[in-house]
């Protein structure tokens, strides 16, 4: 399997990084905060990235259950 | 009048009003007046629409005299999570920004097609901010308490809809589900709560969260309520972009069939660890009862994983515009969820969205096998107000994005929903179980529901909460 976040992956980077790209001013007492929301996402991702979706496994255009 | 009327069905309230043994405008006055005594303790209601509410008793009471045909829930009390639009109010969704925008100028469809069957709206109810919340505590306009414990969390985003109803302020109210916002404060509040298919119910005039996921219920003490609620406010609407070309599908008269012949399993794997030992008593009462088998789903953990990433990512879009300009007026547990979301990779977004289709295929060919399933609504009973973390599967976990864990799977594929409270002797809150349809068979799960409420095995009394 193609290795995917690596242990490298840095939050604080991140937001110090796309805060601007974004154009949202991070206040001080925000920013740890958010860098925790980042990790718990990166988590929840990685067991999204583990599955297998082939190039046909399209979404549902018009999403009905 | 008498409090055992109010402490009923909307349905009760209404057959006293049809028949005349009492005016809508009695049922008005006396549930005002419990809202003035009992709200201060609940912190259920944001705004009580007491002139709207008389007036239009006495419109009701009117039509009876002249001879008119009153409809099924005539003179009934309800109440409204405050991101539905009430004519006349600014649609707040539990924020302090949104106070700002105009008063809006028209009823969501949902309360007019239930004022339209004679119910009465007589408020709007706290939640938490912009329904990014599981605890039912809002910054700005305080907590939604428990009324079975009143330091206990009603659970949210639906808070105040979960309180008024447990309460015993109004017999039903209307909430918003995005990942679990009717089923948490159901299974915390211990009341009956439907959360129909994706698509169902119109959202049209309601403040927004995640498109993807957004739905609207009802939260009630009766499953025959949840029915007959549920059934007056179906129906197509151009307003709603994401619903669905269906037909409407009544439930109330096939409501007591019973449930023969349903195959019912409850939900092992994800659905079975990471919570406490009372959720799962709860659920084992419910499938002993309905002599339900074992049935797995095992994608639940990723399609939580990927509802949780889809949220993080459509409520920072919402909400971008407002993170630049108003942050500081935000609830800080909010608002850096919110702005997390905006800095997470596009790719993970559409990587859960093409899941959220492979998942649906899954939960469909389960649905080949068994008729409904079980699994627990919350891991835990109501948390206290004010506590953050709680420790589950030995893990410490932030209370609020938590509380949803067993029931994001199943929204992140729009299937319907009701959850049904469960009482264990000498224990003062409930917890709830949802009992889960293939999509577009609300029917079936409130069925089950009913048969579960006429066996006593699942009740919605209202608290006690006056010492």
């Amino acid at each position: 399997m193609t290795p995917r976040m690596n242990e490298s992956f840095d939050p604080a980077a991140l937001v110090a990084a796309t805060a601007p790209l974004i154009g949202v001013e991070l206040r001080p007492e925000s920013r740890e905060a958010v860098i925790l929301h980042l990790k718990i996402a990166a988590e929840l991702a990685a067991k999204l990235e583990a599955v297998e979706l082939d190039d046909h496994a399209e979404p549902a255009p018009v999403f009905t259950p | 009048m008498s409090a055992a009327l109010l402490d009923g069905s909307a349905e009760g309230i209404a057959a006293a009003v049809r028949t005349g043994r009492i005016s809508a405008r009695a049922v008005i006055e006396a549930t005002l007046e419990r809202i003035a005594a009992r709200n201060a303790k609940l912190g259920a209601f944001t705004d009580v629409l007491a002139e709207r509410a008389l007036a239009r008793a006495d419109a009701i009471d009117a039509a009876r005299a002249k001879g008119e045909m009153l409809g099924p829930l005539a003179g009934a009390p309800f109440a409204v999570k405050n991101l539905f639009d009430v004519k006349g109010l600014p649609t707040r969704a539990g924020s302090k920004i949104n106070r700002d925008l105009a008063p809006a100028g028209e009823d969501a469809t949902l309360v007019t097609r239930l004022e339209a069957a004679g119910a009465i709206l007589v408020g709007a109810l706290n939640m938490g901010e912009y329904a990014y919340d599981f605890t039912g505590e809002n910054a700005h306009d305080g907590p939604s308490r428990n009324p079975h414990s009143l330091d206990h969390m009603a659970g949210g985003s639906s808070g105040g809809s979960g309180s008024a109803v447990a309460g015993g302020l109004t017999p039903f109210s209307l909430g918003s589900d995005t990942n679990g916002s009717i089923r948490v404060p159901s299974s915390l509040c211990g009341l009956f709560g439907l959360k129909p298919t994706y698509g169902r119910l119109s959202r049209a005039r309601t403040f927004p969260f995640v498109a993807s996921f957004d739905h609207l219920g009802p939260l009630a003490r009766s499953v025959g309520d949840l029915s007959a609620t549920y059934d007056a406010m179906q129906g197509p609407d151009v307003g709603d972009p994401a619903q669905a070309d269906k037909p409407v599908t009544l439930t109330r008269a096939g409501l007591d069939e019973g449930i023969a012949g349903l195959r019912i399993a409850r939900l092992g794997g994800f659905f079975a660890r990471g919570g406490e030992a009372a959720a799962y008593e709860a659920v084992e009462c419910v499938a002993k009862a309905l002599n339900a088998t074992r049935a797995e789903l095992p994608g639940a953990e990723i399609a939580r994983a990927a509802a949780y990433l889809i949220t993080m990512t459509e409520g920072a879009a919402l909400h971008l515009d407002r993170l630049r300009e108003r942050a500081g007026d935000y609830d800080p547990d909010v608002r850096d969820r919110l702005i997390a979301g905006a800095m997470l990779p596009g790719v993970w977004t559409v990587r859960a969205q093409k899941y959220r289709r492979q998942f649906r295929e899954e939960a469909r060919a389960l649905f080949r096998d068994v008729d409904v399933l079980l699994a627990p609504a919350t891991p835990c009973r109501a948390p206290k107000i004010g506590q953050r973390t709680f420790v589950l599967d030995g893990r410490e976990l932030l209370v609020r994005p938590n509380l949803g864990f067993y029931t994001q799977p199943i929204s992140f594929i729009g299937l319907p929903v009701v959850t049904v409270p469960i009482w264990t002797e000498g224990v003062k809150l409930p917890i709830g179980v949802q009992v889960i349809a293939p999509a577009w068979r609300e029917d079936i799960a409130l069925r089950v529901a009913r048969a579960l409420e006429r066996e006593g095995v699942a009740k919605a009394p209202v608290a006690d909460f006056s010492a």
